[in-house]
């Protein structure tokens, strides 16, 4: 098992389990693609193992993980990292960390006491979806990738609700399908339309947005019948322009980013290895009426910026 | 104790990641369980990150974690979807 050790000038201070099953995900979504294994929800044998760093005493240095027979794949403790800002927020919050304190975390890699496993009430079986490609040519696809499109008028859509939501945070459901060629080993990601998603409890301002989990659900119900066939395949959400971005023409503040808050909404909440997460703000060079996007999603168990196209139907 | 008061003690039902993409069907759940309790093992059984984050939706409403199922209305048969409470921002 895995756990987050976290520590204070040195010290230990807590350490709690921490889920590595976003490097599964990739590697099973990446498989299913290249027609490596077959998309049937069926998960082939596998084993996610440290690789040691030959200090002493040793340190985890990265993930190995071997999926069925296919060669073996890795990945940086980083892809942990969300889960580790979680906690040490959490014991700030709690008053066990104070907000200056230097802390550090690190992955630690151990047998599971038997004394920590304990023998549930009752018993679950897991059953998993196949993934939600639709098959399709893809002539100009790259062979071995998976690249994400925009329609237009999303984009379009999307800049006159930010526009017209003046400086309090706004989030919708992205709704699209998956396009996946199998001859060419490729997939391509649709984003054709999108859905609001209502503020939850904790209201939005200009520096947040709260979901609210029932209007998570009624989000995706609604996307089922606001494009035929259409999914959720991520969501969007603005930063307006700062303060001085409205009254000075040369502000260079750029919002266009993904914060430590949006990482976790990610990572939380749309842990489909083919999600992404736009983010509609001011570009750092132009007046705060010229909005912008930038794009993120996983890549390699980790959330990072990554390019798209935009078509014209 | 009767087969038939037994029966009433317990119930099956389904948790679920709010995408769609992974059930657990949870077996001869304990009524008397609380909503948190399930949760957690909802979770636990399908290795969902940020674990602790995680809200029960039941029919599009939200429940409270402190409910047992009976208090909460969950029913035999019921889907609990798994949605994580969160929040977006450009300060954090």
């Amino acid at each position: 098992m895995f756990t987050i050790g976290v520590e204070r000038g040195g010290e230990p201070v807590h350490r709690a389990p921490v889920s590595v099953t976003a490097c599964l995900e990739d590697a099973l979504f990446r498989a299913v693609i290249s027609g490596q294994i077959p998309n049937d929800g069926n998960i082939p044998p596998y084993l996610i193992t440290p690789v040691w760093d030959g200090g002493d005493p040793p340190a985890v240095a990265a993930l190995e993980l071997l999926l069925g027979d296919l060669p073996a794949a890795h990945y940086d403790t980083d892809v942990v990292a969300p889960q580790a800002r979680a906690q040490i927020q959490g014991l700030v919050k709690n008053g066990i960390l104070e907000p200056n304190d230097d802390v550090h975390w690190h992955l630690i890699a151990e047998e599971a006491p038997a004394a920590a496993i304990e023998p549930r009430r009752f018993s679950a079986r897991v059953s998993r979806a196949p993934l939600p490609l639709e098959p399709m040519k893809l002539p100009g696809a790259v062979p071995g990738k998976f690249s994400v499109e925009f329609d237009d008028r999303v984009l379009t859509e999307l800049r006159d609700a930010v526009a017209a939501a003046d400086a309090v945070e706004r989030a919708w459901l992205l709704i699209g399908s998956i396009c996946h060629d199998r001859g060419r080993a490729a997939a391509e990601l649709r984003v054709r339309g999108v859905v609001p998603v209502e503020t939850g409890r904790g209201g939005a301002s200009q520096h947040h947005f709260a979901f609210d989990p029932a209007a998570f659900v009624a989000a995706r119900r609604a996307a089922a019948s606001t494009v035929t066939g259409a999914i959720p395949v991520g969501w969007a959400h603005s930063h307006p322009p700062c303060a001085g971005c409205r009254t000075t023409d040369g502000c260079q503040v750029d919002t266009r980013f993904f914060s430590n808050d949006d990482v976790e909404v990610h990572s939380s909440a749309f842990t489909s290895p083919y999600t992404v997460g736009l983010v509609i703000g001011k570009v750092g060079n132009r007046p705060a009426t010229q909005l912008g996007f930038r794009l993120y999603g996983w890549q390699k168990a980790q959330i990072r910026e990554r390019d798209y196209r935009v078509f014209d139907e | 104790m009767s087969a038939a008061v037994q029966s009433t003690e317990f119930i099956d039902l389904t948790t679920g990641d709010w995408e769609g993409n992974q059930e657990a069907l949870l077996e001869r759940v304990p009524r008397n369980l609380t909503v948190g309790e399930v949760v957690s093992a909802g979770a636990d059984a399908l290795q969902l990150p940020f674990s602790d984050f995680f809200q029960a939706v039941l029919r599009g409403r939200e429940l409270n974690h402190g409910d047992t199922l009976d208090e909460a209305g969950v029913e035999h048969d019921d889907k609990i979807e798994l949605v994580p409470g969160v929040s977006a921002g450009a300060k954090g």
